[in-house]
């Protein structure tokens, strides 16, 4: 109760701020369905550390049915219902109790729920993106398949987790035959497991978990969790998207100091034993917080040297695959050129160069976002990547200026795990136009925000500028630049 | 009868005068022009008689300089009679050349219509070709249109629409809300 009022004070604070505040700090989350913003008349906010979201948007938006009455909330989505109760931090999900972090709350009339769980609950995937303030939620309703189907949690599916030895560890991975079963001796099941994008895992529960055993492990780095005689609950959250059938699964993190990635899965069903693998850069201490129905692992700063994340792990056939995204396209010319052509056909010059490229190299397998005059949406060229499990994402694109003075190359990227791919690329773009040095820079453009693999947008040269200009339309430039591109990726995924 | 129409009168003056008093509590901010109506004491109350008030306001404007660093801020002052000429007024700001050198980057826009209803303002704008800007540039511009018109009390969210259409982007880098909240 005493929370709450804090909170309440808190929220009447910022609405006092709000009137006074132009361009300052976003106090409202934004919140995105499958990659498109939802709009709402009454915005979301933060409590404490959960976002609440008024029950309108989470019928009209996500499309649940929602009744609410003085003090209690009905939401459905046809199979499970949750009621929660105004204030309470009990909900009840299809006739069973559960602890929630925050409780709904009323506010001036409006009716708030907290948006994690319900979503969850639901069987929405959510993702917290700090770095923007925004919520994403996905539709699980098409199960994954897994590229590589690995039954063991030890092994990385080609992501940048960092591990380069052998992954098979006697202590690790699955013993028997896992399944979505619960083994023998369950007392209790493991519905929810939550990251809040700062240091904290919540592990939500039902039921009793003993003594947890945990263990530190090197080369690679990682922590170990075993919650005996636990299993996974039907409805359990995130779900399993490296394995369905093995009950394996992950949660990539790239907002941490150490931590990069969380693995779970049913490690054993004899007694039955879920398995949470932290993996780290750095030797790091985590402090165990037990409360009613809740495991919080708490990741502190790591105390250890950082080893610097050895880039890719080649992928099970060893292949790597690549994206490129020529820019713009179709009906969107891109920026004018002072030679009278525009930007689309430059970017998809160069990148049919890079694709031509990339065909010769045994070990990177190209694929093109477009490959002729066509225009896609910038959420169709991230879903492109994403959907393939790229392992890198080039945009080239050609840059603009109302001033026909700048000149110079430019290379963005928006997220931690892109900046020493960044870095590689910049420095073999430069070399390869010659054009003035406009150094490496940070952005939220869409392609490179929203793809999850390291992904860089290339600001080759400025078509405002008739010397930037005359070169990039040359054949021989167009090919110093795919081929330093196709360098830049080599040396990046240590490919020779 | 009379007796009725003199009192329906009254009602109704009594209306207009409330609003007036509303629409000048909202507007703390602007000052009259002196040489309008409210100069002349002999106006007669009647609606269709009154002129429409010429209003002045100082607002801030944003533009960028010739190496895209970044935004610049430059104070501009824009004359309007109602809240949408004060959103077209805006943007016009926005589209004229700053003092010292400080370059628009809404000059080459053509804007096709503008309104504002219950806060929500929605320019209709042509894109050519020589508006369309880099990453960096459309960036930039995005920011520069979102700080201009926010600043405005009346405005609550802005929806940027190209030749009536909502794109996914303006320029092709950078997501294009329909409609930008502000923050």
């Amino acid at each position: 109760m005493k929370k709450f009022v804090t909170a309440v004070m808190l929220l009447s604070l910022l609405f006092t701020l709000i009137p006074s505040v132009s361009g300052a700090a976003a106090v409202a989350p934004k919140l995105y369905l499958n990659g498109k913003l939802l709009n709402s008349n009454a915005e979301p906010r933060y409590v404490g550390q959960s976002t609440l979201v008024p029950v309108r948007t989470v019928s009209e938006g996500l499309g649940f049915n929602v009744d609410w009455s003085d003090k209690i909330v009905n939401v459905s989505d046809g199979n499970n219902a949750i009621v929660l109760t105004i204030n309470s931090k009990t909900a009840i999900v299809n006739d069973r109790e559960v602890s929630l972090d925050a409780p709904a709350i009323a506010d001036k009339g409006t009716t708030l729920v907290p948006l994690r769980f319900v979503s969850e609950q639901l069987g929405l995937n959510v993702v917290w993106d700090k770095l923007t303030q925004s919520v994403h939620l996905y539709q699980q309703d098409q199960p994954e398949v897994p590229t590589t189907p690995l039954p063991d949690p030890g092994t990385p599916g080609g992501g940048s987790d960092g591990s380069g030895g052998s992954p098979t560890d006697p202590n690790e991975g699955s013993g028997g035959t896992p399944g979505t079963t619960p083994g023998t001796g369950t007392n209790a099941t493991l519905t929810a497991i939550d990251f809040d994008g700062l240091g904290s895992i919540y592990l939500s529960y039902g039921g009793d978990i003993g003594s947890i055993k945990t263990e530190v492990l090197h080369n690679p780095e990682r922590i170990v969790f075993d919650l005996p005689n636990a299993a996974f609950a039907p409805l359990f959250t995130p779900g399993f998207n490296v394995n369905e059938s093995s009950s394996l699964g992950e949660i990539v993190v790239d907002t941490h100091a150490s931590l990069q990635k969380i693995r779970y899965s049913l490690y054993s069903d004899k007694p039955s034993t879920i398995r949470v693998v932290l993996d780290v850069t750095a030797e790091t201490p985590v402090n165990v917080v037990r409360e009613d129905g809740l495991i919080r692992l708490d990741v502190l700063a790591p105390t250890g040297p950082i080893v610097p994340p050895n880039t890719e792990t080649p992928p099970a056939n060893g292949i790597f695959k690549v994206v490129i995204d020529a820019g713009h396209g179709g009906k969107d010319p891109g920026a004018p050129a002072v030679n009278g052509r525009h930007e689309k056909e430059f970017n998809l010059a160069v990148a049919l160069k890079v694709k031509a490229l990339l065909d010769k190299e045994p070990k990177l397998k190209g694929y093109m976002t477009r490959a002729n005059d066509t225009f896609i949406e910038l959420d169709g060229r991230v879903k492109i990547a994403n959907d393939l499990k790229a392992d890198l994402f080039v945009s080239i694109h050609a840059n603009r200026a109302s001033s026909a003075s700048v000149t110079g190359t430019e290379t963005y990227y928006t997220r931690a795990n892109s900046k020493e791919f960044a870095n590689i690329m910049h420095k073999h773009l430069v070399t390869a136009t010659g054009f003035k040095d406009r150094s490496v820079r940070t952005a939220n453009f869409r392609v490179i925000k929203y793809t999850t693999m390291p992904a860089v947008l290339l600001e080759v040269g400025y078509l405002s500028n008739k010397s930037d200009t005359a070169a990039l339309y040359t054949e021989a430039k167009q090919n110093r630049i795919a081929e330093e591109i196709v360098a830049a990726m080599k040396e990046y995924l240590k490919v020779k | 009868m009379k007796r009725h129409i003199t009192s329906r009168l009254a009602i109704v003056l009594c209306f207009v005068l409330l609003m007036v008093a509303a629409v000048g509590c909202g507007q703390k901010d602007e000052i009259n022009n002196s040489t309008g109506a409210a100069g002349d004491p002999q106006t007669t109350p009647e609606p269709e008689n009154q002129q429409p008030e010429q209003q002045k306001q100082q607002i801030k404007v944003y533009y960028t300089d010739e190496e895209l660093t970044g935004l610049i801020e430059q104070t501009s002052e824009i004359v309007y009679e109602n809240d949408t000429e004060k959103i077209e007024e805006a943007f016009k700001a926005l589209q004229s050349s700053g003092s010292d050198g400080a370059m628009s980057l809404w000059e080459k826009v053509k804007l096709l219509s503008a309104k504002i209803e219950n806060g929500a303002v929605t320019l209709d704008i042509e894109l050519p070709d020589e508006a369309r800007f880099g990453a960096p540039g459309e960036a930039l511009a995005l920011e520069a249109i979102q700080k201009t018109m926010f600043q405005l009390d009346e405005v609550a969210s802005l929806d940027i629409l190209v030749a009536g259409e909502k794109v996914d982007s303006l320029m092709g880098h950078e997501t294009l809300d329909h409609p930008i909240v502000k923050p």
